[in-house]
């Protein structure tokens, strides 16, 4: 479950950063949205894709983009719901 | 990297190396600015940002805080901002001519810029007090109190000078301080003098913060000799290709301009407008070119921008990325203008995409994108003009500003309706034919809607429309 989960997160991580003329890889620690990498409307869309599709509530967390920075912190956000 | 490129990043952290780079980049500025002074001081403050040793006080934002506001400092007692000539008028208007418009400006930059540090402490003593809940409403109340207290007729004296010193002031930091009292939120907030010394950076920009806030900055900052040379390298990268493109902007503006005859769409509306009669094609070609003259032109000078906050060792995103290539409305706007469109995600999205409707996904995401790109956007521009006061008058300051409104609501609209088919499945296309429709579509749009956002407030909507009516022949 988790490994899907990484691996379609990082195919949409990656379709972000493709769209923004970034084809440098990354890893699942590395800092995506803070680093500005990915910009905040992306990160916007990915809200609604973990509200959507995972069940997160982000009323639930104070949000802040720190909290989806890397695939490992998504992840661990998710398990957490 | 190739090995050429990785020769030259090693080449430029030995003495002889930087030495080379700094007097490229000082003529890189110089070809921006056109004020050898000016270049020689923005330089000279990039280098010692990018070289200075990572002492903790340097960490903290104080050699930026330095830096920057010597420069704004600089720039205001010289005159070369735009707010020397509005405050002299009012002061002219009260006969307060005695006062030095120069001095008053730099008193107003250090006061506001205390007013800024004290609301960013209060913001962290009571977070929940609705002032720091609302930041953004509360300054505009006060602003918006201050211009009725600064328009002719209102209030007289001091009371109206102090009053437009304060809309001045704000009309070019509000969106600096927006972004720092939104970091003030966060769990790892950066350090007080970090976020004012992103009030208008020493790298530039204008009441638009390019490169973002300390949230930022802190990230992409440069940590070890190697990475500072990598990013003075895309730095110088991205600084040729800001010139290449100035020239081209030139170029293209003597040829189609000058030898062409096509004109900036206000005055091709003007024209219109007083009968003097000219082919429609030429109508066509004038507004297709003044919407590819700006995308051009914003590309040239946001990015040399970038290019200097990148020589000073700052991994900053760019400012304009492959325009031609959008392939629906928000690409266009995140390729064309990136940094406006963040500031506009960030202070109006968010807050309002985690606020309203999260049961009906679709008009949550519609609601959002209108408030960014229709209510943010026109009131953005709106604030950034707000110098045009003593000129016009508080009535037609307002009056004046409904053909914006107008292009800021069609605007919302398109990008939210494009927003929402993405949201409904259908994506962005990948074909070449698809691509090709895209860009027609996406760029014939934006440029029809310059007729009615060109900031000029010489025209009126109603004119727009029938310059609009007629290019198609009405």
């Amino acid at each position: 479950m988790t490994d899907d989960l990484r691996t379609s997160l990082r195919e949409r991580l990656q379709g972000y950063l493709t769209n923004q003329g970034d084809s440098a890889g990354f890893t699942d620690d590395e800092a995506l949205f803070t680093s500005g990498r990915i910009d905040s409307f992306s990160l916007m869309q990915l809200v609604l894709h973990l509200e959507s599709h995972h069940g997160v509530d982000f009323s639930s967390v104070n949000f802040e983009p720190a909290l989806l920075d890397s695939v490992d912190r998504i992840v661990d956000l998710v398990a957490k719901r | 990297m190739s090995l050429g490129q990785e020769r030259f990043v090693a080449a430029i952290q030995a003495w002889p190396g930087r030495v080379v780079l700094w007097a490229f980049a000082a003529l890189l500025v110089w070809f921006h600015t056109e004020d050898g002074w000016d270049a020689m001081m923005l330089v000279g403050a990039a280098a010692c940002f990018a070289h200075a040793p990572r002492s903790r006080w340097v960490q903290r934002g104080w050699l930026l805080l330095l830096l920057s506001q010597s420069i704004n400092l600089a720039h205001i007692l010289n005159g070369s901002t735009s707010l020397t000539e509005p405050l002299t008028r009012v002061l002219h208007d009260e006969q307060w001519e005695a006062l030095n418009p120069s001095s008053l400006l730099a008193l107003g930059h250090v006061g506001f810029l205390g007013l800024a540090w004290a609301h960013l402490a209060w913001a962290r003593y009571r977070p929940q007090a609705w002032v720091n809940q609302h930041p953004l409403l509360t300054w505009l109340a006060v602003g918006g109190l201050a211009l009725v207290l600064a328009a002719p007729g209102w209030a007289s004296g001091s009371t109206r000078v102090w009053a437009w010193l304060l809309v001045l002031m704000l009309s070019r930091n509000v969106w600096f301080l927006m972004l720092a009292l939104l970091d003030q939120r966060s769990a790892q907030r950066s350090p007080d003098a970090l976020q004012l010394g992103t009030f208008h950076p020493f790298w530039g920009g204008s009441s638009l913060p390019y490169g973002k806030g300390a949230a930022l900055l802190r990230k992409v900052q440069a940590q070890t000799p190697a990475d500072l040379a990598l990013t003075q390298y895309k730095g110088l990268k991205l600084g040729l290709w800001s010139l290449g493109l100035l020239f081209l902007e030139r170029g293209l503006t003597w040829w189609l301009e000058d030898q062409l005859g096509l004109r900036q769409v206000e005055d091709e509306v003007a024209a219109f407008l007083s009968q003097a009669g000219r082919p429609v094609w030429l109508q066509w070609g004038s507004v297709l070119w003044s919407q590819f003259d700006y995308a051009l032109w914003i590309a040239a000078w946001g990015n040399g921008v970038i290019a200097l906050g990148r020589l000073a060792g700052l991994r900053l995103p760019r400012a304009s990325h492959r325009p031609l290539e959008s392939r629906t409305m928000i690409d266009y706007f995140n390729r064309v203008v990136y940094y406006f469109k963040e500031l506009l995600v960030d202070v109006f999205f968010t807050p309002s995409f985690f606020r309203y409707f999260k049961a009906h996904p679709r008009l949550r995401l519609f609601f959002a994108t209108f408030m960014a790109a229709g209510v943010g956007n026109a009131l953005y521009h709106f604030v950034r003009d707000v110098d045009l006061l003593p000129e016009m008058g508080l009535q037609a300051l307002f009056v004046s500003f409904h053909s914006y409104l107008w292009y800021s609501l069609v605007l919302a609209l398109a990008i939210g309706w494009s927003q929402v088919r993405i949201l409904n499945g259908i994506r962005p296309p990948t074909s070449l034919g698809g691509r090709l429709r895209a860009f027609v579509i996406i760029w014939g749009f934006v440029s029809l809607m310059r007729i009615f956002g060109d900031e000029s407030r010489s025209h009126d909507l109603g004119e727009r429309l029938q310059f609009l009516i007629h290019l198609f022949g009405a």
